[in-house]
């Protein structure tokens, strides 16, 4: 038997390795502090219902991280997407349905995309280990059609435009603890998927120039829906997508640079830890303040900054090691468009900041609700993640990190990581003297956009379909009626007398002539 | 002298014997007159089949004179699958029609005229396929044709009449025109024996003209479309005994002698173009006939415009002959098959359809529901029968219909295999439709089915036959390799 | 006349089972029953001889120069073992289902002989017979759809016999006139038309003809129209003749068809593959699709059948050894995840008369143990491993990519996406709370749950199992590598 078939549950294999660790550590951190969280902060009775899309998604957004093999890859890939649908319908509104709906079709189709892709690594390596099957790809016929798939599934789940609308709806909707873990766990995966799965270095120039591009512009893009939608959540939502972006620069950056590939690869884990655990933050610190009041409330709310300022990426913070990383890794190209990207890439922290600053004045805004539940638990988990958010990258032994360490303490960079943040504060405050028009632009975009009025026109095409095979039916039964009554009729005169006879005096015309010719 | 070689002439002698006897036995005795005769019947057909198989066809001189003074029965394997057919059919249905006409009225159906009237048309049948010679056709034709018209009118009532008076009708124009079609052939030639003439038939116009009048005559007859407007009426509303035997048996009479005519006495392409028009009036038939029977509301209406499109696939021979040895025995073995099928099939109808209307009391297929619950055997019966008239694997009908298709194909004339297999469609159609309402579960209350388990099982009987029929192709292959036709063709050595 | 047996004891069983009539059920059950056992016990002894290299096989002559034959391959075994060990599960499942319907006797009778037929398409040994079994198998399908005797199933069953029937005249004239052309031809590992092979233009329009006719069972679109309509019939019936006997008799003529009556060779350079191919994907993506806009449940099964089925045809078509072994494999494979979700279906409507996905809420709670059956089935048909859908899938897949046809591959992929679409809206209906919720635990009865597990538990073990000598996946690939001489897996 060829190693391309699946021997069953027996040939799968899971293993530890360098990539694999930090995700596995961050997935487990997340995962598991989601699961208490959501645990704490679900009514009992809804618990079971909760969990049983939980426990799978978990359990398959853990092991991800270990899958040795495209099948194990794949079935942990799945197993973690597949529930989390349950998560986002969890609390079974009509918008948390369209959520969950679209959320499930794009997961199939990235499900389906990946799949595709690892069936035909595997037929070209002849093997399923995952190492061996991005170094095959790089160098088969079918490397093209492998890696746009690759990319495909990866950019669906990582929101990139034009699905951009994806993160933010998948995290809208769901109860606080398992969002925290979608939004800080889930989009992770697709880092990992570049990790493990593009070929670095082998694709033209033109392959990684579009990737960066479609990075930087979902990275500007989302920022910009961010900011004018409505709710928490979807400003965090977006705010991913548009970090995600950032990501999807790096993995274009290693698809054509095998010397920039390494760097690449730094920049794709340090904003995937920085990141996961500072957005989780985030989602927690968002429902946390909104279950206080008062002192403690404020309280909160300061403690809040901190994730907030991690992800515009102020210096000493995670994000701002996770930055320079990227900045590094773009740099080490040359060409017209990495060096454009390179010159835009401070500028994305103003939209990023713009997001923060709209997200901090949403929470602030929100009213507190009365919870059955005390909030000892929920302010206790919350903060270990922001812990962990500050402490992260300072303690991680890795090559990237000191280097970028390094460059992050020169007073330089410290003024980079500034600036943007100045200008987002600035405009927020000349917004305040904006026209009414202007400011009431805000909250114009639900969270989903263009996905929302995709949706709406496949049901719209439906509704219509079913509409026409019900009236054709009822006129094909009219018709079959009608070429009843004269067939009947035709043979009544058929088998008249007259008819007969002369038909029957025909046929002997006929026979006669026919035999003396 | 050998008994098996004095079958042809006991074949005609028996029940003519029988029709006598039955007509002085009285009303009680008659029955077992003609279950007797039946069974004797049936023995000698097998007796002459088994004779034909071994040594060939052969000729019987009745009383010993030869041709052409006097009269000559040839026996070969197509006369022989005819008789045994005719003996099986007539058997079944004179078992049936004792418990079909047994009541206590005496003066009902004409009783005791029944039992003589049908031996008397089994042995105008039975001398039908087995004379050789053009005029005794028409003797055979007429007999068969009076005692046919009066079976119809046994049963009394306006619509019966109006049907045997038109019935009449046909028969009647059909025997002048054939008579008239052998006094020129005999003008022309001066022979009347089919032997002869096929030694002798030279193109002449006179002669010609003969044989089209002739065959013109036959295909009325035979209900050929667009001649069949005497059909349905004739056999929906005979007695159902009487209705089976008509259309499983009676057409197929007329039929024979137009096979023989076309395949064996004429030379090959001496009516050019009349094989063609027969073919294509063949496939009108099975679409027309298939339509209307889609149509019908009443059960032995759907039944006889049945036979009217299942008689169109028996025509499709003829154009087929002209495609050399290899499909002619293809073709002439799928229309024996079928001549086959259909008269077990159509006589397992056409009995089944009587015993429903009289457990129904009405003859409205729609309002016959609930038959497969109460009446199981009988609806299986009819069920079966239908299979083998859509040509469905395996029965009969299938057998058939993969013999012609084959043959269509094998002479490159593919639409008569398009023919076939729309005819085989349309059959499923309008035998569904009846089917359909049966199988439905409906609460129904039959009438007791006087205790008598014949009128149930016998339709069965004849439709397992018409289906294991499948089995006995290799024999009908090789009677069908015992006939004229293929001797004469050089396909049998 | 070994290889008959396992054709002629359902046949008797079904003949039994009329003539032991309606009152005596006990004696039916035994019957039915012990004939399954005996079915299971002939087909494994056959399993047997041909996995040590013996194919018994038996030929009576019927037509002019043309046998009816039968022939104990291991081709034809796989299917044969499928609709035999599937039957005996079906049968108690039946049992209960039909517990308080009328007129049992006919229904089991026509449900033995239907497995008959379905055993006759499975081992019969040329085209002739396969057709004649094929054509059996439709006649004796007909009273079941119909049983309940409903004007919507009266609907039903005539549109299945227009289309079964239509498809039959195809078959009929395909087969006579390749019995015209090559007389008997028995079907051959790589073909059987070598003779022949230069007259290309009847063979193509033969080759029409032939997957014409097996394309009305297979539910190829466009002759699927009949198979969502036939789900009024009783749930055992669209259990077993929906998922398991009927349409797999046509995807299994196709396989014969293609590699062993034409040969994959002959079919490639003919050019009557891919559009077969390309038909099949068509099928998959616009069944699936519709899939999706369904309440009925077992309609929704009914397009998912409809586009499974096009999975294998597709493999078939696109002649390339793991390819057709992956085709060969969800065969089997999709007969146990369609049957657990129509007897899951069978259950939940017999139990509590829910018919739509829409009613479904408070069923997970209701019959945890059904629904958690179903779900694995759901998911193991999307294609998620390690369950049994994913093995032939994932072969199917990278035979697509390994014969070169990417397209092939993402249209299964595409495909999964989509059985995601519309099964997982199904679960997550019966894990919401509703009207069903107040009577927990209650499930079904015994009869129905257990054999629902059975298949089940099948669908894990089976995929955990797939690598394994015996597996299906095995089996399949040992079946089909002669069909590609030189092929080794």
């Amino acid at each position: 038997m060829t190693p391309v078939l699946p021997a069953g549950i027996g040939s799968l294999t899971f293993s530890l390795d360098e990539t694999g660790t930090p995700f596995l550590i961050l997935f487990a951190f997340l995962w598991t502090i989601s699961g208490l969280y959501a645990f704490a902060t679900t009514p009992a009775g809804e618990r079971a219902r909760l969990f049983a899309y939980f426990v799978p998604s978990a359990l398959g957004g853990v092991t991800v991280a270990l899958a040795g093999d495209a099948i194990s890859f794949y079935l942990c890939f799945a197993l973690m997407a597949i529930p989390a649908w349950g998560l986002i319908t969890h609390v079974g509104t009509p918008e948390a349905r369209r959520a969950g709906a679209i959320y499930l079709t794009l997961t199939a189709i990235g499900e389906a995309a990946l799949l595709a892709a690892l069936v035909i690594m595997a037929v070209e390596a002849d093997s399923l280990a995952l190492p061996v099957l991005a170094e095959a790809i790089g160098t088969s016929p079918l490397r093209d059609i492998a890696v746009a798939l690759l990319l495909a599934s990866i950019g669906l789940k990582i929101g990139t435009l034009p699905a951009s609308g994806f993160l933010p709806l998948s995290y809208t909707y769901t109860p606080a603890g398992a969002a925290s873990a979608l939004a800080g766990a889930s989009a992770k995966v697709g880092a990992l998927a570049m990790l493990r799965l593009l070929p670095a270095g082998v694709m033209p120039e033109e392959w990684a120039y579009v990737v960066m591009a479609l990075g930087m512009a979902t990275a500007f893009l989302a920022a910009i829906l961010g900011t004018l939608t409505t709710t928490p959540r979807a400003v965090l939502g977006y705010s991913s997508a548009s970090q995600m972006g950032l990501i999807l620069v790096a993995a274009g950056v290693s698809l054509t640079s095998v010397e920039a590939a390494p760097l690449a690869y730094g920049a794709i884990v340090a904003f995937s830890l920085h990141h996961g655990l500072a957005k989780s933050a985030l989602v927690l610190g968002d429902d946390v303040v909104s279950r206080l009041t008062g002192s403690a409330r404020t309280a909160a709310l300061a403690a809040l900054a901190l994730p907030v300022l991690a992800l515009v990426g102020a210096p000493l913070t995670s994000g701002f090691v996770a930055k320079y990383a990227l900045k590094d890794a773009v740099h080490a190209l040359h060409g017209t468009v990495p060096e454009a990207v390179y010159a835009l890439l401070p500028w994305t922290a103003i939209g990023t900041a713009a997001l923060m600053l709209r997200f901090f004045a949403l929470t602030r805004e929100r009213t507190a609700e009365t919870r059955v539940s005390s909030p000892r638990i929920p302010i206790a988990l919350w903060s270990l993640v922001l812990a962990a958010v500050a402490l992260v990258v300072w303690i991680w032994p890795a090559q990237w990190n000191v280097h970028a360490i390094e460059s992050a303490l020169s007073p330089s960079s410290m003024w980079t990581a500034l600036w943007p943040g100045l200008i987002a504060i600035a405009g927020w405050m000349a917004l305040r003297y904006a026209p009414r028009s202007a400011q009431r632009l805000t909250g114009i975009v639900p969270p989903g956009d263009v996905l929302l009025g995709l949706a709406a026109a496949v049901t719209a095409a439906d509704r219509w379909l079913a509409g026409r095979s019900r009236s054709r039916g009822v006129t094909a039964r009219d018709e079959r009626a009608d070429i009843g009554h004269s067939l009947r009729a035709a043979e009544r005169s058929a088998v008249a007398w007259t008819a007969a006879s002369t038909l029957f005096v025909l046929l002997v015309l006929l026979l006669v002539a026919l035999g003396t010719r | 002298m050998n008994v098996l070689a004095q079958s042809p002439g006991l074949l005609v002698a028996v029940p003519l014997a029988g029709a006598a006897i039955s007509f002085v036995a009285g009303r009680r005795r008659a029955p077992h007159v003609a279950i007797t005769t039946a069974l004797v019947v049936l023995t000698l057909a097998v007796a002459l089949a088994v004779h034909v198989l071994d040594g060939g066809p052969f000729r019987y001189q009745v009383g010993g004179w030869g041709a052409p003074l006097g009269i000559d029965l040839v026996a070969d394997g197509a006369a022989a699958l005819f008789l045994v057919l005719t003996a099986i059919v007539g058997l079944v249905v004179t078992l049936y029609a004792t418990a079909y006409f047994r009541t206590d009225d005496e003066t009902a159906y004409g009783h005791g005229l029944f039992w003589t009237l049908w031996l008397f048309m089994w042995t105008s049948l039975n001398a039908l396929f087995l004379t050789g010679d053009v005029f005794n056709v028409y003797v055979c034709l007429e007999l068969v044709g009076i005692s046919a018209v009066t079976l119809v009118t046994i049963g009394g009532g306006a619509e019966a009449l109006r049907a045997g008076a038109r019935y009449l009708f046909a028969s009647m124009l059909g025997a002048m025109t054939y008579l008239l079609g052998v006094a020129l052939l005999y003008a022309a030639t001066g022979q009347l024996d089919m032997d002869v003439l096929r030694t002798t038939l030279v193109a002449d116009t006179t002669a010609a003209t003969g044989l089209a009048l002739m065959i013109a005559a036959l295909v009325l007859k035979t209900a050929l479309v667009p001649a069949h407007f005497w059909l349905p009426a004739a056999h929906g509303s005979a007695p159902s005994p009487v209705s089976a035997v008509l259309s499983s048996l009676v057409v197929k009479g007329s039929y024979f002698v137009i096979l023989r005519l076309m395949l064996d006495v004429m030379p090959a392409g001496y009516l050019p173009g009349v094989d063609i028009v027969l073919g294509v009036l063949g496939s009108a038939a099975i679409v027309w006939g298939s339509v209307q029977a889609l149509l019908q509301t009443r059960i032995k209406q759907l039944v006889a415009y049945s036979t009217v499109a299942q008689i169109g696939y028996l025509f499709l021979v003829f154009p087929l002959a002209r495609h050399g040895a290899d499909v002619l025995t293809l073709a002439l073995t799928g229309v024996l098959v079928h001549a086959l099928s259909h008269g077990l099939a159509k006589g397992s109808l056409f009995l089944g359809a009587g015993s429903l209307m009289t457990r129904f009391g009405h003859d409205r297929i729609a309002d016959m529901a609930g038959a497969a619950r109460s009446a199981p055997a009988l609806t299986f019966g009819v069920a079966l029968a239908g299979v083998t008239m859509m040509g469905l694997p395996p029965s009969g009908g299938f057998g058939a219909k993969w013999l012609l298709v084959s043959a269509a194909l094998a002479s490159g004339e593919w639409w008569w295999a398009v023919v076939l297999v729309i005819g085989g469609l349309l059959a499923a159609a309008y035998m569904f439709r009846l089917l359909s309402v049966l199988l439905v579960d409906a609460p129904t209350e039959l009438h007791a089915s006087k205790g008598d388990i014949r009128t149930e099982w016998l339709p069965l009987a004849l439709a397992l036959g018409a289906v294991l029929l499948v089995l006995a192709i290799p024999l009908v292959s090789d009677l069908a390799a015992a006939s004229n036709v293929l001797i004469h063709a050089g396909v049998t050595p | 006349m070994t290889a008959w047996l396992p054709m002629l004891v359902p046949a008797i069983a079904g003949i039994a089972t009329f003539a032991l009539g309606k009152s005596r059920g006990r004696a039916r059950n035994v019957v039915n029953l012990a004939a399954a056992a005996i079915s299971i016990a002939l087909v494994a002894r056959l399993v047997v001889h041909a996995y040590n290299g013996t194919v018994i096989s038996s030929t009576i002559p019927m037509l002019p120069g043309l046998g009816l034959g039968m022939s104990a391959d291991l081709l034809g075994l796989l299917f044969a073992t499928v609709a035999t060990v599937l039957w005996g599960v079906t049968l108690v499942y039946a049992i209960g289902y039909m517990d308080h319907a009328t007129d049992r006797a006919r229904f089991f009778g026509f449900f033995a002989l239907c497995i008959a037929a379905a055993n006759g398409v499975a081992l019969a040994d040329d085209p002739l017979s396969l057709f004649i079994f094929y054509e059996i198998l439709s006649l004796t399908t007909y009273p079941l759809v119909v049983h309940t005797g409903t004007p919507e199933a009266l609907a039903a069953g005539r549109k299945y016999l227009f289309y079964a029937l239509g498809g039959g005249a195809a078959l009929l004239v395909g087969v006579a006139w390749l019995a015209v052309i090559a007389g008997q031809t028995p079907f051959t590992p790589g073909g059987a038309l070598a003779a022949v092979s230069d007259r290309t233009a009847e063979l193509r329009v033969i080759f029409a003809l032939l997957v014409a006719g097996f394309g009305v069972k297979a539910a190829l679109m466009p002759l699927h129209g009949w198979l969502p309509g036939a789900m009024v019939a009783p749930a055992p019936v669209s259990s077993l003749l929906h998922a398991v006997a009927v349409v797999k008799a046509g995807v299994f003529g196709i396989i014969r068809l293609v590699n062993e009556l034409y040969g994959p060779e002959l079919a490639t350079s003919l050019g009557v593959a891919t559009p077969l191919a390309i038909l099949a994907a068509v099928s998959i993506i616009i069944a699936s699709v519709i899939a999706l806009r369904q309440d009925d449940f077992k309609r929704r099964l009914a397009y998912s059948t409809i586009a499974q089925l096009s999975y294998i045809t597709l493999g078939t078509a696109l002649c390339s050894p793991l390819a057709a072994a992956g085709a060969l494999a969800h065969l089997a494979h999709h007969a146990v995840m369609k049957i657990t979700m129509f007897f899951t279906a069978g259950s939940v409507y017999e139990t509590l008369h829910v018919k739509k996905v829409s009613q479904m809420p408070g069923l997970a709670r209701r019959m945890p143990l059904t629904m958690a059956s179903f779900a694995v089935a759901a998911f193991a048909l999307a294609g998620i491993p390690p369950l049994v859908g994913f093995a032939s899938k994932w072969m199917l897949g990278v035979g697509s990519a390994q014969s070169g046809s990417v397209w092939a591959l993402i249209v299964y992929v595409s495909s999964g996406a989509l059985a995601l679409g519309y099964m997982v809206p199904i679960l997550t209906s019966a894990l919401r709370e509703g009207d069903h919720t107040p009577a927990r635990g209650a499930e079904s009865d015994p009869r129905m749950l257990w054999p629902i597990v059975t298949v089940g538990v099948l669908t894990v073990v089976l995929g955990l199992t797939a690598g394994l000598p015996g597996s299906p996946v095995h089996w399949a690939m040992t079946a089909i590598a002669p069909s590609f001489g030189g092929w080794t897996p």
